[in-house]
């Protein structure tokens, strides 16, 4: 067997940090804003049909795909997603298809670093007292929208100028922070703070919601009809194919599938780690952020003391940004004097539950760069900080209308997401099953085999069945949804808006300097006489 | 938004937390709540994973 590498493997301390690792990976500002307002928007309790069944067929399938395949990487001593992919998919078109599962958290970090300089910026005012919406209630929405722009310097592009200075500054330290912690490691960074801002996050979270289930009446309106809004289901909207969409898109961002990070995390379990509960308790985890604390704060607050109006005739503040940076802190003035420290404790929560995704993120890029260069962790470290400032420069500078940001998150954040899910699903479900006598034609049961080895519970066959034919199709749906919704939408604003075109051109440009990379790990893992086309059997035997 | 798809919001939102509402709401938060509960006592009574002699 020639899967032994020459550097000491890199393990997950414990079994609940690995899995902290990977929930904090999931936990984001997705769960706390984007949640609430697509379903708010989609049926409210109507919702949670679709919901769930994404997450049973969509969902904890991929989780699991995404486990196994990065554990059995890990037996192989790859830890990158191209040459994960590539012992997967049996081959060099696997192998530079895994080029975009290191883009995609390469530029989603780049914006990912300016939104979490934003909420200590927030946390910061709020303690400070500098947080001033206005002098009465008339003020507030003008007034929360003004400090925003000011803090994203969204009036115009350009750096270090007048207040954006004091916001770059926040950036400075944020950025140093996430690079220290994925320096020092696996056990000593990265486990180590999730084990410690998971449950911080949780706390600072179940402080607001207490609040907010407490708050008295406002302009006629309680709490209850501010859950009522969020809960009471629609029915009409089970019939429209845009719910079923909005369900399975938001399922698939919400646990961070198809960036490339579960496949990383799960390479540093051990060869007789399980998958199978770990990748349902990390599921589970995110759940209960999402649905627990998500859909019990913001919405039912925002309709306390806003109303309906601001939320469903202007769907684009029920949106995350919108949400969380326009509409909350409107919402924090309104309740008073508790309103700076509820502000200040949300904010930090959201600054906790962006970090330890935006650390997950540089984890798969260091290990690509380790990889592909055979450099040490200082050295890829250097490279992975240079890049990213790059990046994370290329968005502050070009802040008018948050351009910079939208078009990456466009395609590195939803878009590319999408394809690389795809290909993994089809790669695990269809590729890898290759050459195997004991094949069911029902089921992906090489695969099954995999998540099922060292398992502390057993996945039933079923779930082979699903990934194989019902994942993929799930996801080919949520493709053409942004096909034909966005994509077209998107291509055209490149031709009227420069800046959109060169944002395109820079991700490009990212995405061949990638491939010029696994080009050169081709060579450096084949000399090292790593299985990198997936021919031998990492238990033994061939493939 | 649609001027129907208005009027159907508004009387879906008019009203305080319904009984079905509640149902739903209760029964997801409980859910999830269960599963992360049973998983993590399963994580932490499963024995910690023989060597990988490596």
């Amino acid at each position: 067997m020639a899967n032994q590498s020459k550097k000491k493997s890199e393990h997950w301390g414990s079994r609940v940090g690995v899995i902290l690792a990977v929930a904090g990976s999931a936990v984001g500002l997705g769960n706390f804003l984007r949640f609430p307002g697509v379903a708010s928007q989609n049926g409210g309790g109507a919702f949670m049909i679709p919901y769930f069944l994404a997450l049973v067929l969509l969902g904890i399938p991929i989780c699991w795909a995404e486990w196994s395949m990065g554990r059995y990487g890990g037996k192989k001593g790859l830890h990158s997603t191209p040459a994960i992919l590539g012992a997967i998919g049996r081959g060099k078109w696997a192998r530079y298809l895994g080029a975009i599962g290191v883009l995609i958290p390469l530029v989603v970090f780049f914006y990912y670093s300016l939104i979490e300089s934003w909420c200590l910026r927030y946390v910061w005012l709020y303690l400070s007292g500098g947080m001033e919406l206005g002098a009465n209630a008339g003020e507030y929405v003008k007034g929360a929208q003004d400090v925003f722009s000011t803090i994203a310097a969204s009036d115009t592009n350009g750096l270090f100028r007048g207040e954006s200075l004091a916001a770059s500054g926040f950036w400075v330290g944020v950025f140093i922070l996430n690079m220290s912690l994925v320096y020092r490691g696996l056990t000593g960074g990265i486990e180590k703070f999730c084990q410690l801002a998971m449950p911080a996050m949780a706390i600072c979270a179940l402080i607001v919601l207490i609040r907010v289930l407490t708050l008295g009446d406002y302009g006629g309106r309680t709490i209850s009809d501010g859950l009522g809004f969020m809960w009471n289901p629609n029915w009409e909207y089970l019939s429209k194919p845009s719910t079923w969409l909005a369900a399975a898109g938001q399922i698939f961002f919400s646990l961070s599938i198809g960036f490339g990070v579960v496949l990383n995390y799960a390479s540093y379990l051990r060869r007789k780690d399980d998958v199978a509960l770990s990748g349902v308790t990390a599921s589970a985890t995110n759940e209960m952020f999402e649905i627990g604390l998500g859909g019990m704060i913001t919405i039912p607050a925002a309709f306390l003391f806003l109303g309906f109006a601001p939320i469903v005739v202007d769907p684009e503040k029920a949106t995350t940004f919108g949400l969380a940076f326009n509409t909350l802190p409107v919402v924090f003035e309104y309740m008073g004097g508790a309103g700076r420290w509820i502000g200040a404790t949300w904010f930090f929560m959201l600054f906790l539950a962006a970090i330890t995704s935006s650390i997950s993120m540089l984890q798969p890029v260091r290990a690509f760069v380790e990889e592909a260069l055979g450099v040490s962790r200082a050295k890829s470290g250097a490279i992975v900080t240079a890049f990213c400032a790059a990046g994370a420069l290329w968005v502050l500078y070009f802040s008018k209308g948050l351009v910079g940001m939208d078009t990456m998150d466009f395609w590195a954040g939803n878009l590319f997401i999408v394809v690389l899910a795809t290909v993994q699903v089809i790669l695990v479900g269809w590729v890898f099953q290759i050459g195997r006598s004991q094949e069911s034609p029902f089921g992906a049961t090489r695969l099954m085999k995999e998540i099922n080895s060292y398992g502390l519970i057993r996945v039933h066959k079923i779930f082979g069945f699903i990934m194989k034919y019902i994942s993929p199709l799930f996801l080919l749906a949520v493709l053409a949804g942004f096909v034909f919704g966005d994509l077209f939408e998107k291509i055209e604003a490149m031709a009227e808006k420069p800046v959109v075109a060169a944002t395109f051109g820079f991700i490009m440009v990212l995405l061949a300097l990638i491939v010029v990379a696994i080009r050169i790990g081709e060579k450096r893992w084949r000399a090292a006489g790593l299985d990198i086309d997936g021919k031998e059997d990492p238990e033994g035997g061939a493939a | 938004m649609s001027p129907e798809a208005m009027t159907t919001e508004t009387a879906r939102t008019a009203s305080e937390l319904s009984t079905l509402g509640m149902s739903i709401m209760i029964v997801s938060l409980v859910g999830v709540l269960t599963l992360a509960v049973w998983c993590y006592i399963k994580v932490l009574k499963a024995p910690p994973p023989s060597s990988d002699n490596e």
